[in-house]
């Protein structure tokens, strides 16, 4: 049978409003004048319309509670959002105390606050807040390792991305090693790298790079995982092993691919190795508009396609017995060659564009013209006047 | 007691003002970019009587020119529709409508693997010409002009896929009303720290596909903000999406690998989000292969 309904008085009305369920919660009177006191108090623009949420959301604030004091002698629970919070600051504060001694001589690190200015025309940007830090990363570096430092870019991986760091390579590294497994200085390892995860965090030095390397990266296509020593499965097998090689044999190829100069203020050098070097000071001059494909040119030896830069060093005829058929190597490529003739080889399409910024009605002689590389996305090289700057993403 | 005083949660879907938030991701607007956008997203949202403010997408690059595209949430019955704009770099001032395709030209669009070239009325049938100007008597009006496939609808095309694809809003920013209508939550307080880790907790913005989704969507009565959107973590094959905290762990930040380039921040405990795709247009069909 239905439930009887009587007339209640106002009384009555509000002593069943104020009943208090079972569980021991608020009353519905008590609940629905705090959700009135809510919408009074912060005075939404629809409160009919979210009428559900601001009553589900006074709901939750009231099951808060603080939580229990911690017994003693029992560790303390620390959120994992302040735990790691804390742990970043910690080493971002570190970057900040000043030294006490004198950066020491050969310690050239780039002003990438100045250098960010430019690329964030080509639209390469990291946040000013985040580009101060990285300058006190890469000075850190420069100090500690006493020489010069260039900012090669970043890399986006699985797992966080990496921040990169170029050195140029000392001679001595080399000097054990069989040069017909790995060319030293005056080849892809003409720069040493260092990868870190942020800034702040100490970097890790990438190894050398083999020819095997180069040649099977160039074959194969994978994502690094952000985890420099996970195996790299592939096929065809990956030499060496790691995602710190395969990091390396990339960074190298891009490196070769990508960095450029401009007509005029480098050369190739008079050696029978092939080397580009800066031109003299006085003779430097760019030679050229810079909106031109014909200004720029490679400022790193290119790498040919069995893993080399320069020929491989004479055998030995002693040693090797000589029964071996000597193997033709493709003829290296002339150092400085203009990137107008980087093309794609079916279609003839040039790989690489320039854009000025400010371009269209804020054009004007101080522009910057950026050259974006197709062959490797984020690769490129910003240059306003004389002065240019090259990075890679 | 009632709580403290708390001043609805100012939720950003990628204003111009938070590209500094992009910071992670690497990329950037130009000055030009940015201060020429704010000057024709204004004008658009004005000039068309547009219920909601026109939001930044995202940058496809071209070889000639890039595109910059932006979009307006117009409300709707079943599931609010974004109406796309875009400009090319060489003309930022002014924002055109993304152009409505026929079936036809979605296929065409679809089997399309080349880069952009940047130049929207380019033809892109091979062989195909300009047509005719039609000869017009005097005092009449021309014909509307005939529309030929141009690199803009391949444009609008890929944009509404990529959008399909990556378009990602954190659990609970977007609500069903008691109007039965999907609109944004001004309540929405963000995902915790830990929350925000999980891909569990990320939805696409889109009309509901899986059947689940859908179906709760349609019934009647109050419905969850977990449940009338497709949830990231099941979309195929696993591994495509990557999140990964910020060197400061205060923003989670999420990375698509099937559309290089789609890039989504959460701050987390704030209702603070975006998301932007700046790459190629180009979808990495190699994926399977790369994981």
């Amino acid at each position: 049978a239905k439930p009887q309904r009587t007339a209640m008085s106002m009384e009555e009305a509000k002593q069943f409003l104020r009943a208090e369920p079972a569980d021991g919660g608020p009353s519905l009177y008590d609940h629905l004048s705090q959700v009135l006191l809510k919408v009074i108090l912060e005075r939404p623009a629809d409160a009919n319309q979210f009428f559900e949420e601001i009553s589900a959301a006074v709901r939750t604030e009231a099951t808060k509670t603080a939580p229990p004091p911690a017994d003693e002698g029992a560790a303390e629970v620390v959120p994992p959002a302040k735990e790691a919070q804390l742990k970043w600051v910690d080493t971002q504060s570190a970057m900040f105390v000043e030294s006490t001694e004198d950066a020491p001589e050969g310690a050239t690190f780039p002003d990438l606050y100045r250098e960010a200015a430019m690329w964030k025309w080509a639209g390469i940007g990291f946040g000013d807040d985040e580009n101060y830090r990285l300058y006190l990363a890469l000075k850190a570096l420069a100090v500690s390792k006493e020489t010069g430092v260039r900012f090669w870019g970043k890399i986006i991986t699985r797992g966080g991305d990496y921040y990169v760091a170029e050195v140029k390579s000392s001679e001595e590294d080399f000097a054990e090693i069989d040069p017909n497994l790995m060319e030293g200085a005056m080849g892809p390892n003409k720069y040493t790298y260092f990868v870190t995860k942020g800034t702040g965090e100490p970097w890790t030095q990438l190894p050398h790079v083999t020819p095997k390397q180069i040649v099977v990266a160039r074959q194969i296509k994978r994502f690094l995982t952000g985890d420099l020593t996970a195996p790299v499965c592939s096929y065809p097998p990956f030499p060496g092993g790691t995602e710190a090689n395969l990091l390396r044999a990339q960074i190298a190829q891009i490196t070769a691919d990508c960095v450029l100069s401009l007509k005029g203020l480098v050369k190739a050098g008079e050696e029978d190795d092939k080397e580009v070097v800066p031109e003299e000071e006085e003779d430097a001059a760019v030679d050229g508009e810079l909106n031109e494909l014909s200004t720029w040119v490679h400022a790193e030896i290119d790498i040919m396609p069995h893993g080399r830069c320069q020929a491989m060093p004479e055998k030995d005829e002693e040693e090797e017995g000589g029964e071996e058929e000597p193997v033709e190597y493709p003829e290296p490529k002339e150092p400085c060659g203009e990137i107008a003739e980087d093309v794609v080889e079916e279609t003839g399409k040039a790989l690489w564009i320039l854009r000025t910024c400010p371009g269209g009605a804020g054009v004007g002689p101080k522009s910057l013209v950026y050259a974006k590389s197709l062959k490797w996305p984020g690769g490129g090289s910003v240059a306003a006047g004389k002065k240019g700057s090259n990075r890679s993403r | 007691q009632p709580g403290a005083t708390r001043v609805p949660a100012a939720t950003t879907t990628m204003e111009l003002q938070n590209v500094a938030s992009l910071g992670p991701s690497g990329y950037t607007l130009s000055i030009e970019e940015k201060s020429a956008l704010q000057v024709s997203m204004l004008a658009i949202q004005r000039k068309e009587n547009l219920p909601n403010k026109l939001v930044f997408w995202g940058k496809i690059m071209g070889e000639t020119n890039d595109y910059l595209i932006a979009y307006s949430l117009i409300p709707a019955y079943y599931f609010p529709v974004k109406r796309f704009y875009y400009c090319t770099t060489a003309n930022m001032s002014t924002l055109v409508q993304m152009p409505i395709l026929s079936p036809e030209w979605k296929e065409l669009s679809a089997a399309i693997k080349l880069p952009f070239r940047g130049e929207p009325s380019a033809l892109m049938i091979e062989g195909a010409e300009e047509p005719e100007e039609p000869e017009v008597a005097e005092g009449e009006e021309p014909p509307p002009p005939v529309e030929v496939f141009r690199e803009q609808h391949r444009l609008s095309y890929v944009v509404s896929q990529i959008d399909h694809d990556v378009a990602v809003v954190p659990r609970g920013a977007f609500i069903v009303d008691a109007a039965h209508k999907v609109t944004k939550n001004k309540f929405f307080e963000g995902l915790s720290y830990p929350a925000a880790g999980s891909l569990a907790n990320y939805y696409h913005f889109r009309a509901p596909e899986s059947a689940r989704a859908a179906a709760c969507l349609e019934k009647p009565g109050i419905v969850r903000p977990a449940d009338f959107l497709d949830p990231i973590a099941e979309d195929a094959p696993a591994g495509v999406w990557s999140q990964f905290y910020d060197s400061s762990s205060t923003m989670s930040l999420l990375r698509s690998f099937y559309w290089p380039g789609y890039f989504f921040y959460h701050v987390c405990e704030t209702g603070e989000y975006g998301g932007v795709y700046i790459g190629d247009g180009l979808a990495n069909e190699d994926l399977p292969f790369m994981l």
